[in-house]
Formats: C-alpha cells, structure tokens, sequence
C-alpha cells in the first residue's frame, strides 16, 4: 500500500513537472517559424547567401548556425536558438533535435564555445536554458574531458523529454559537474535516454574505445551503434578493422530508439560504391537516402553543396523509407 | 566436450572473469602500444612538410616510429608516408609525466625541427583548461590566446582557429616565439592589444584562418573563409580572392563561403601573397572547377595536390581522408639525386599532374606550370630533355633514367632486367686543333668527334658525365649536358624510343654510389604525343561559304572559284583533328594592291568562341563532332583588308596546331620547337565587292 502510495505520488510529481513553466521560460525565444522544422530540419557546413524567397527576417544569408527546414524554410536563426543566453554572436550549429514546436524546444550543440563562458561547444543545450556539460554527459563512458558534441537525437516520449529538459533547466552548471549523476537519475525518472556522437576519438581513457563515428548512449554508457555497422559492408568504415572512421557528423532516428530507423551524415566523403558525400542523409547500412543539394536547392544557392552539420528527423517508430520527405522537401528546377 | 578438469562453474567463472577484463584490454592496433608510449617521433622526417586528416584510419605497409598502425586526425603526418608526432607528443608539454588524451589537430606551422617547436590548434579544448581549442600552441608549452588574435578585428570572443602561418623571417619568428615564457596566456587575456605590438616589434606576423564567423555583411565581416593578420588587423586574402572567378565564393556578392581549413604559403610576405596554398571546409563541383575539401589548392588556380596525393603514401583503405592541417617546411638542399626537369629547362616536375608523386603514385603526366594556359596540360614529345640533380661529392659512379608504362607497377628493386632506361649520346666539344684553336664540337662522323653515351640499359658513367660536364674530360666545358634527353619518336632512327610514342609513362632516376643501388623515393608521370594534327582532305579539310545577312551559310565558293555577288563577309567551315589539339589561326592574302594580309586567330580549343560570337566548334580534340565539317568562324574581308580589298583572287591559309612540347637535339643542344608543329592547308579563291 505504501509503495503504491508513492508510486503514485512520483507519477504526480512527474506529471507535474510537465505543466509546470521553466523557471526562466520568459527568456525562451519565441522561434516564429520552428514549426516548419517541426518534421524535417537541417544546418549547413557554411554559410550561404539564399536566391529562394527572402527569409521573413530580410536577410539572405544563411548562416551555417541557423536552422533550416524544408521549402528554404529558417526556422530558427542561431540567435534566436540561443536568445536564453542573450548570445548576439553566431555560434554555430553542431547538433540539434526539434523536441516540441508548440513549446518552442529544441536541443542543440553549437560550434563555438559560449564568450561568457556559460557552456562549451560540447555542451547539450535547449533553447529553455537547459545546458548539460559535455563532461557529464560523457560520465558513464569515463571520460573526463570535452569531447564535443556533433551529433543529438534524444529517445524517449516527447512528454517524457520535455520533463527532462524542463528539469535539466533548473539545474546549474556548477552542480552538473558536482553531481554528475544527477544526470541519470532525470534520465530514469523521464525515462529517457540521449544518443550522441562526439567530434574526437577516445581510445584509452575511456571504459570502451569510443570513435567519433560511434554513436553513443550518454544514459547506458554504451555504443548504441558502431562506425563499422552505419555503413553497408562495401564501405571500409570502422576501426581498426575495417580501416577508416568516417565519422558521424549529424544523425536522427526514431524517438523509441529503433536503430533501424537511423539516419546520418559522415564527416568525410567516400568515392569508391556506393559512394557518398560528407552531405548527404545516410540510411543506416543502406546508402543515401537524400542528397546535398536535395536538401539545400530550395534556397537556390550558389553552389550544389553546402555540407550537413545538424540533421532533425521526426521519424515514425517503425523503420521505413521516408515517404513523405519528397513531399516536404520542394523540389527546384 | 569439455575438458574434464574445468568443471562447469570454473568455466563460468572464467568467462565472467574475462568478461569483466575485456573492457579493460586495449584493442591491439587500435591504441598506441605502451611499451612504445615514449619512442622518440622523427620529427626530421617532416622537415618538407606536414599535414592532418579530418579522420582516423588505419595506415598499411608502413611502419611508424611507435608501431602503431593507427592513425588519429590528431597526429603530424609527412608527405612520404611517416608519422613525425602524434598528438600526445605535440602537446606533451602539458601533460608531463603522463600520456595527454588526442587533442586533434587544426592547424599547424613547423617552425623549427631540432627542438623542435611546433605551432599548432587542437579539435578540442584542454581538460585542465590551460588552453582552448581555438588558442595557437607551441610545443614548448606556450600559449597565445584566441582572444588575442582576433582583437585587431573587434572580435570579443573565442572564435576558433582552423589554420595558421607565420609570416616573417625565420629569425624573427623564432625571436618572438622564444619571448613567450614571458608572457602567459592570462597576460594576454589581460592586455590581447599586447600580441599585436609583440609581432611589430619583431616584424611578423601569424596569418590565420578561424572556425566562425563574424558582422556579416558590415564593412567588419570577418568569415570563416577569410585569410586574417594578427598584426595588422587585416583580411589578406578575402574568401572570394582566395578561388576562381568561377566558383561562387565570398558573402554577399558571389554567395558562399567555402571556409578556409588549412593554409600554407613561404614565409616571406611578398612571395607569399603570390603562392598561397589551402583547403576548404567544403567541396563543389562546377561545370569548369571542381575540388573536394581535402585537396589542396593553389591561389586562384585550382587544384596543387589531390587529397590521394598526401595520403596515399600510408595505403589507407578510402581514398579520402580529408585534410585539416598542413606546413610546409624549409627543407634542406637535396643530398640525394633527383630529377627535377622535364621537357626543357623551364619546366619542373612539380608542374606535372603526377609530376612528383610516390612510388605507384597516380597522375595524368600532363604539364600545367607557368609556361601554358592549356587547362588539360601539355603531353611532350620528340625530344624529352630530362634534368635534375646528381651531386658530385656524393660518390655517386652511374645514373640512369628508368621508365615504365604507367598502371604498371614498380620494379621491386634497382637496375632491374626488366626496366629499360633512357639513352642519350652527347657530342662533346673538345679542343680545336688549329688556329684560333679553343673549343669546338666537330662535325658529326669527323675523326675528331668525341662522344658520351649511355649503355643500352641507359646508365650514364658518372665519372665521365662530371668530368665532361666541368671540362676535364676533354679540356672543354659542356654544360649544355643534361642527365639524359629521351628520344621518344626514334627520330635518330637508333630505336632508343619507348614501345609507344604516344604512350603515358612513369620516370624515375635510378643511381649507384659506395652503398650500393639507388632510386628515388618518388616518380614521375609524363604523357607522350608524337602524332600530329591532321585536317581532312580536300574538299572537307577547309571550305568557303558566303554568310547570307541573316546569318545562315550561302553559297559554297569552290577552289579556284569565284564569288561574284559582292559579298565580303563569309564562313570559314574546316575539319581537323589531334589526340592534343591546341589552336587553329586562318590568314587571308592578297587583294590591291598586292600587300593586304589578314590574320584570323589563334582561337584556342579552350577560348568561349573561335572569333565569331555564338560560334564554338573545336574542343581539346579538334574540331567537333569528330569527322564532321564544321564552321570555325566568319570573316569580314572588307573590314580586314580594307581598301585592298578589290575583285582580285585570295589565298586562305589554315593553321592546326599541336599542343605538346618538342624540342630538337643534334646531340648537343636541346632546343625548345613547341611551336613549330601543325598542319597546315590553304584554298584559293576570288570574290571582290
């Protein structure tokens, strides 16, 4: 009875914490446009100046710290992702997962470390203020240094994801780095896992040789896929047996985390068959699913290739072919 | 069947224990060995130069100073194949006593070997946070903060470093860098104004390049893709100066920024503002310019080295690594023969696609140097004069020129049976024997001829070579001699050419001293071409047309026709054909009075138009579709000739010709006659207004 009593009193607090504001919610950007990324969103690898229609701010250059959606949509420039530090300066876009639209959330890295020193480039950040050091995201692998952070897809419910963050809100840098464990204490109570991958290669300090083609969960301390088993066979991916990492540079799969629904960029481009691009969306162990220049042609730039940095997917639980991209995706002459 | 005296559960407890060690067991090649955690790094063998790749792989068939196969993106790796330090020995400094995690490494500037002091950036910050990821390092463990690089440039906050060069005579770099015990990094926090006085003081600068961007679209816009100057607070190379006119580059006008990832230039800043070499953050693909961003690329004018250039001496599995990081060093004078001409005296190997390359190293063998604007290259032919560098202290007893078809593979050792070499003869001037006496070189077959040839496996005596090179051999200088000139079109009818005289080869100069036998630790590709431009016979070779007013082709005017409406402007039409066609010119001759010439061209096969606007019917083949009788161009013979045009009978002259280098040698002299080879046809006609 007494066990019931206070599972019930846990699922109320929970629940709870869904409705309840974040603390300093009146200092979220208000992110006009964010529900065009609300299926599909993007940065580039550099900035661009855009030919399609003028963005609604009137400025067309894209910034490769901006997010892009489909039909040459900006969803959010990276000032406006990052308008809960005040941050006037453009920081990049590293990784990010579109978490709720109606809620303005979305969880991102940046390129470039925060100039107030309020978090790193490897740092997970919200745009509600959450910002979990890379430090602690990385404490069940063991590794105690800034690994950067270069790809993000959050696994759980979204309810259950956004519960975290508004939690993860509250919590203070210092006390991440006090309390690293707090961190999967949240992750449990939410139910709640965050796949990451990371811009430099451990292979010794560290409970298992991590790559920075591996994709990583931050919540188990495990690879959840490995660089060799991202790519199909024919291509030499992983190390050291088949002789390259290629690197895992943005990557989305579906919230209940079926790895079969994984899509992702390298960091390197491959020649030989089947061969790709460092641009491209990649299908786990199956090639392109989209080109470069599918994704950036709405906007009419200058060039065919822009690079991929960050890559949102709202992907169905089930692993199938993205039907409904070429829809979204408007195609240019 | 198990063995009967491990009982189920010690089994079951050995796979727990080896499980529960496993996490623990470094994968073998995938870590550095620790029996060889503190093996000194050749640093010397990137004393040419160095570089980094964006990712991690495995190298094959080399074999690095600490036995470890792997490579990471954070290590310094050499243009022939060796790891000169990996990333825990260029941050050493910070983690004395222990083995510092793989920082990465995104930029970099040897400065010095013997200490050696190395400038470099890392991916990633320092753990201690003694140092950022945007900070430049030296190995001695000296610091010069981000901050402090971009404050000429208004930039308040830590913005990266993705490339770097110093600039300035090596002196003084090292001068300035050896002041920098004296200042912390917190002092330059303090005061960043600081480094910008430090570097006038010692007159340099550091050229760097940063990860982000700034104030885009103000007169402070500062991108990623930009060549900065620490020491004057300047943009030296805007992103668009940087590629050509072709590619889209710069914000806002062309539209992209295409980053700017590795940068290398000499360091004196006159010459280095003339020969900067980089890489990109990203590729393109144009319709004329195309790159990736691992290759390499020269100021303005395309590709200097592949990314497969600089990686292929490690045999990775991909073709592609990517590039991050790249020096070039001050290397010392040659100590070992190497041949660094082909096809006259004017044009290094390095100026051939394949040109230098590693043994088995690709390349299309086509010149591309300063002395042609062919963007295919230039093949060579008749005489290839063949040159390079055979010091004479080095005891060196005989050289050769080896070749080989290229696609196939290196001989396994020197002087093999197998593989031909190239055979000069030379006729050597020698004493006059009578009055004003001096030297001469006697007439072929004279008794008085003195000769220096190879064997017939194309090995030079050397001794022979010096002495008659400096004039003890004979009393008379010959400096005229080079280490072999290849006879590649039989021209002397001795059979000392290559199986194919349009042949693609590989070269390389085999020598044997004290030590034994030699080769080079690089190649040489060079595309042959002895075949001659052809136009079709007549009538299809060249024809006449009068051009109607609107444009459309009128009527013929045949050989030793005439044209009798009084038109004056007509169309050239021709068909010609060459495996490396250069350019066609035409001439018109005649007229009253009788001196009117009228010269039409050259139009070469890569000009917009052949002369005429909307008119492009030749490609790098000759004229197009092949087989076919085009139009060239019109001409307007009344605007040409003036009032000499009169009703009078004209000559038109068409010129094809050839774009390889050839050069003549009587066996003394190798003289350039590149321009000397096409094909030529004329027709006659009359027309008058």
């Amino acid at each position: 009875m007494r066990k019931t009593k206070q599972t019930i009193l846990c699922g109320l607090l929970l629940c709870s914490l869904l409705f309840i504001p974040s603390a300093r919610a009146d200092e979220q950007a208000v992110l006009a446009n964010l529900a065009a990324c609300k299926e599909f969103g993007f940065s580039t690898e550099e900035d661009f100046v855009t030919r399609g229609p003028l963005p609604a701010d009137g400025n067309a250059v894209i910034s490769d710290g901006d997010l892009l959606g489909p039909n040459h949509a900006v969803c959010a420039r990276n000032a406006e992702l990052l308008a809960f530090w005040k941050i006037p300066e453009d920081l990049g876009l590293d990784a990010v997962d579109v978490v709720d639209v109606e809620r303005n959330l979305v969880a991102f890295s940046t390129e470039l470390d925060d100039p107030g020193r309020r978090f790193t480039a490897g740092d997970l950040l919200a745009t509600n203020g959450a910002a979990i050091p890379n430090t602690v995201l990385l404490t069940r692998f063991q590794v105690s240094h800034n690994m950067g952070l270069d790809g993000l897809q959050l696994i759980g419910s979204v309810s259950g994801i956004i519960g975290f963050l508004n939690r993860a809100a509250e919590v203070s840098r210092a006390k991440w780095l006090e309390t690293p464990d707090l961190l999967f204490q949240l992750l449990i109570d939410f139910k709640v896992d965050i796949w990451i991958s990371t811009e430099s290669t451990e292979l010794r300090a560290a409970k298992v040789p991590i790559l920075d083609g591996d994709l990583l969960s931050v919540g188990s301390g495990t690879i959840v896929v490995h660089q060799a088993d991202l790519l199909p066979p024919a291509v030499p991916a992983g190390l050291p047996a088949r002789g390259v990492d290629f690197g895992l540079d943005a990557v989305a799969a579906s919230r209940n985390g079926d790895i079969r629904t994984i899509r992702f960029s390298t960091e390197i481009l491959y020649r030989k068959t089947p061969a790709f691009t460092d641009g491209d969306v990649l299908k786990k162990g199956d090639g392109i699913e989209y080109l470069n220049s599918v994704l950036v042609s709405p906007f009419e730039p200058y060039a065919r290739f822009l690079g991929l940095d960050a890559l949102h997917v709202n992907l169905p639980a089930t692993a199938t072919r993205l039907g409904y991209l070429p829809s979204v995706l408007k195609k240019t002459p | 069947m198990l063995p009967k005296r491990l009982s189920p559960q010690k089994l079951l407890m050995l796979v727990a224990v080896l499980c529960l060690c496993l996490p623990t067991v470094p994968v073998a090649s995938a870590s550095i060995p620790a029996a060889e955690e503190f093996a000194t790094p050749p640093v010397a063998a990137c004393a040419n130069g160095a570089f980094s790749t964006e990712e991690d792989f495995i190298a094959r068939d080399i074999k690095p100073f600490d036995g470890n196969l792997y490579i990471s993106d954070g290590d310094m790796l050499s243009f022939d194949g060796q790891v000169c330090m990996r990333n825990q020995n260029l941050t050493a400094a910070w983690f004395v006593g222990a083995v510092g995690p793989d920082l990465g490494l995104d930029a970099l500037d040897i400065l010095e070997i013997g200490k050696p002091t190395v400038a470099f950036s890392t991916e990633v910050d320092d753990p201690g946070g003694r140092f950022t990821s945007g900070d430049l390092l030296f190995t001695p463990g000296w610091v010069i903060p981000n901050l402090a690089l971009v404050y000429p440039f208004n930039i308040r906050w830590d913005i990266g470093l993705d490339g770097v060069q110093f600039i300035g005579k090596i002196d003084n770099i090292l001068r300035f860098v050896n002041t920098l015990p004296n200042h912390p990094r917190e002092q330059f926090l303090q005061n960043p104004g600081m480094l910008q006085a430090l570097l006038k003081e010692y007159s340099v600068d550091i050229w760097f390049t940063v990860e982000g961007t700034a104030a885009i679209g103000t007169r402070s816009q500062v991108l990623d893709g930009d060549l900065l100057s620490a020491a004057t607070g300047t943009i030296v190379f805007s992103q668009a100066a940087l590629l050509p006119a072709d590619v889209p580059a710069g914000l806002l006008q062309r539209g992209v920024d295409f980053g700017l990832d590795a940068v290398v230039t000499p360091r004196d800043p006159d010459l280095a503002r003339k020969a900067l070499f980089f890489s990109t953050e990203i590729l393109y693909q144009g319709e004329k310019t195309s790159f990736t961003d691992g290759d390499v690329l020269r100021l303005g004018n395309g590709i200097e080295r592949t990314n497969w250039d600089l990686i292929q001496p490690f045999h990775p599995v991909a073709d592609f690594l990517g590039l991050d990081a790249l020096s070039v060093g001050n290397p010392e004078p040659p100590k070992d023969p190497n041949i660094q001409k082909l096809c006259g005296d004017q044009r290094f190997v390095s100026e051939f696609d394949g040109g230098l390359v590693p043994i088995n190293g690709a390349g299309s063998g086509l010149y591309h140097g300063v002395f042609t604007d062919d963007p295919r290259g230039q093949p060579c032919g008749l005489y290839v004069p063949i040159d390079g560098f055979v010091p004479p202290a080095a005891g060196v007893t005989k050289f050769r020129v080896a070749y080989r078809p290229a696609g196939t593979a290196a001989p396994g050792a020197v002087d093999d049976p197998a593989t031909p070499g190239v055979r000069t003869r030379w006729r050597l001037a020698v004493p006059r024997p009578f009055w004003p006496f001096g030297c001469f070189i006697p007439p072929e077959g004279s008794v008085l001829e003195q000769l220096l040839e190879t064997d017939n496996r194309g090995w030079m005596n050397a001794g022979n070579w010096f002495s008659a090179y400096d004039g003890t051999l004979t009393g008379c200088v010959n400096h005229n001699l080079r280490l072999a000139v290849w006879d590649t079109n039989n021209s002397q009818g001795l059979g000392w050419n290559p199986p194919d005289p349009n042949g693609h080869y590989v070269l390389w100069l085999e020598w044997q001293d004290g030590g034994g036998l030699h080769r080079e630790p690089v190649e040489h590709h060079l595309q042959l071409d002895n075949k001659l431009p052809t136009i079709a016979p007549y009538p299809n070779g060249l024809q006449v047309y009068v051009n109607n007013p609107d444009g459309t082709r009128g009527s013929q005017v045949v050989a030793c026709g005439s044209e009798k409406t009084g038109a004056s402007k007509f169309q050239i039409w021709g068909q010609f054909a060459d495996d490396y066609y250069s350019r066609f010119s035409l001439r018109v001759v005649g007229g009253g009075p009788p001196t009117a010439i009228a010269y039409f061209g050259p139009h070469r096969w890569w000009d917009p138009t052949d002369g005429t606007a909307a008119i492009k019917n030749t490609d790098d083949t000759g004229t197009t579709p092949n087989l076919t009788t085009v139009q060239l161009r019109n001409i307007d013979m009344a605007a040409a000739l003036g009032s000499a045009f009169t009703t009078c009978c004209y000559l038109l002259d068409l010129w094809v010709y050839d774009a390889s280098i050839r050069h003549a040698f009587d066996k003394v002299v190798a003289t350039d006659v590149s321009g000397d080879y096409y094909a030529y046809q004329p027709i006659t006609f009359g027309a008058g207004p």
